[in-house]
């Protein structure tokens, strides 16, 4: 399992904005994707649906956690640098005017890894002590 | 299907409630581990069934006042408080017809028509490739940058975009026809192409006394994104037809083509719509700009129509829930003396300064600039308050974003009534 750790120094800039404590945060893909490594700005190129490639040109597909959730908000804010509300009015604007739709939401790490072991253009976020070798992490953000 | 796997889990439940006892601790684990991934199974199968048809909504809501007695055009607003300006409600339906295309209809009720629901938008989408669509029906025209969410206040950090620019963009906000959109990468720069082409989906408004209607629009926008940075470029023509007859536009034809001046042309007229556009968003500070300009291509003929050059600025910063902003508009219009050569025709026709088809012409005329100071305040993830307070100014000896007749012979006449309006706003803007 290839694990490119990346500190983002905007941590601690966000931590007063984020009223809850996490763990680290892995981004995961399918064991088979040949993806080993991806930046921060690919990523949040990716969740804000501004492309649906990977950086290698191969289709990306991103998974989202449930809205509300605080592993969602603190990948967001370090990601993207946007907080919930600024994700809605980011989304209002594609899905109102038919250019974008959000990613696909799902409830928890569990059906995010389930997701990917079955979809080798999958990504998603997970919290690092649920990572095990159905998925493959090519980000962490602590 | 889901039946299926809703008895089976049920079931599974009896016997593990049934064979509670005789399993080992390690086993029960497991029992429970398989039984919550069988639950998610069936919760995710009922919600795909679900996701194929999205319901979407937005909703501004509150109160507005002018001190000044004279109307405001694009929105009514006089010296009264007034809740129907700012009122809009938007219902979107998105149903999935299979995995490449879908169904989409918008349904927009505005205050200031007492909240009829009209079709803002109806249109079926399909992707011919994951990076080009195709839709047609009734489309939004991307007129300028922020046409597509004119109305979403959810979508921007003011109480509404600059009405310098945007008024201008006003009779133009849907199309029946088709556009296709293609999104496309050069490294980490994103960009999105959309081209279009329709007639008006409002046939015969009334705008000034006249009616109208764009019979053929072809409209053209890019939009690319760099991190932070969005920058636009938008470009439409609008083949406009018109119906002179009874008005003071007509009457000011029929002066012009008695004296020799040639006829006004408006059948066919292309009046042609260029907007350039930037904004910068780190998640901190927003600043967003935008100039715009609206030209006619109807020579020969009388030069009546305004050229409008239009651009405002804006910068926000973001401190927790709270937002303030300023913004700065113009609007001018640069071929007063194209009028000014008509209006001399028609004195040498003796018809007094104060003839309709006098002051129609002068009315074409706008100078105005604007600046507004705001906060905003996220009340939640879908919910926003707004104050905003704007202070309007115009050059003297033009009515601006202002209507009234009597207001307009008021500065012929010397009395100027408009100077330094102050409007004042609060709004409620969500999503859900």
């Amino acid at each position: 399992m290839t694990n490119k750790t990346h500190s983002l120094a905007i941590a601690s800039l966000f931590a007063v904005a984020t009223s809850f404590s996490f763990a680290d945060i892995a981004v995961v893909v399918h064991p088979d994707n040949a993806v080993t490594t991806i930046t921060d700005s690919d990523l949040s190129r990716i969740f804000l649906g501004k492309t649906d490639s990977f950086p290698d040109k191969s289709k990306a597909t991103p998974i989202d956690q449930k809205e509300g959730s605080p592993l969602r908000d603190a990948f967001y804010i370090m990601v993207t640098k946007k907080d919930a509300a600024q994700l809605n009015s980011y989304w209002s604007r594609l899905i109102f005017t038919g250019k974008g739709t959000p990613p696909k939401m799902v409830r928890n790490d569990r059906k995010v890894k389930s997701l990917i072991s079955k979809n080798t253009d999958h990504i998603g976020y997970i919290d690092t002590a649920n990572v095990d070798d159905s998925v493959k992490v090519i980000f962490t953000i602590k | 299907m889901a039946i299926n796997r809703l008895s089976r889990w049920i079931a599974f439940s009896y016997l593990l409630v049934f064979s509670l006892p005789s399993v080992a601790s390690g086993d029960l684990e497991e029992l429970v581990e398989d039984l919550e991934y069988e639950l998610e199974e069936l919760l995710d199968q009922i919600e795909d069934k679900n996701k194929r048809f999205k319901i979407n909504g937005f909703l501004s809501a509150g109160a507005a006042y002018s001190d000044s007695s004279v109307p405001i055009e694009s929105t009514d607003l006089r010296d009264e408080v007034n809740f129907a300006p700012e009122g809009v409600l938007g219902l979107q339906m998105e149903f999935k017809l299979n995995h490449n295309s879908k169904v989409v209809t918008q349904l927009v009720g505005r205050g200031k028509t007492d909240f009829d629901i009209g079709a803002e938008w109806g249109y079926f989408a399909y992707n011919i490739t994951p990076a080009l669509t195709f839709r047609a029906g009734r489309v939004r025209i991307p007129l300028f940058l922020l046409s597509d969410y004119l109305e979403v206040g959810y979508a921007y950090p003011w109480v509404r975009p600059a009405a310098e620019v945007y008024d201008l963009a006003e009779l133009f906000s849907s199309q029946d026809g088709m556009d296709l959109l293609y999104n496309f990468s050069v490294g980490s720069v994103d960009s999105q192409v959309q081209v279009g082409a329709g007639t008006l989906a409002r046939t015969s408004p009334q705008y000034g006394g006249l009616t109208f209607k764009a019979t053929d629009m072809l409209t053209a926008a890019i939009m690319t994104n760099y991190k932070a940075w969005t920058l636009n470029a938008n470009f439409a023509v609008v083949d406009f037809v018109a119906d002179l007859t009874g008005t003071d536009l007509g009457d000011v034809n029929d002066i012009l083509v008695a004296n020799n001046a040639g006829e006004i042309k408006f059948n066919h007229l292309d009046i042609l719509y260029y907007s350039l556009g930037a904004a910068y968003d780190n998640g901190t500070w927003i600043v967003q700009t935008e100039a715009i300009n609206t030209s006619y291509e109807n020579r020969p003929g009388p030069q009546i129509f305004p050229i409008q050059r239009a651009h405002y600025i804006s910068i926000a910063r973001r401190f927790n829930r709270v937002t303030p902003y300023l913004l700065y508009a113009k609007n001018r219009t640069v071929n007063a003396h194209e009028r000014r050569e008509a209006d001399a025709i028609l004195e040498q026709a003796g018809l007094s300064s104060l003839s309709p088809a006098r002051v129609i012409l002068g009315l074409l005329d706008h100078t105005q600039t604007s600046w507004a100071l705001g906060l905003n305040y996220s009340l939640s993830p879908k919910a926003i308050v707004k104050f905003e307070w704007k202070l309007i100014g115009r050059t003297k000896g033009t009515v601006g974003e202002f209507e009234d007749f009597a207001a307009f012979t008021s500065i012929l006449t010397g009395e100027d009534v408009l100077d330094g309006t102050n409007v004042y706003n609060l709004v409620f803007d969500i999503v859900f």
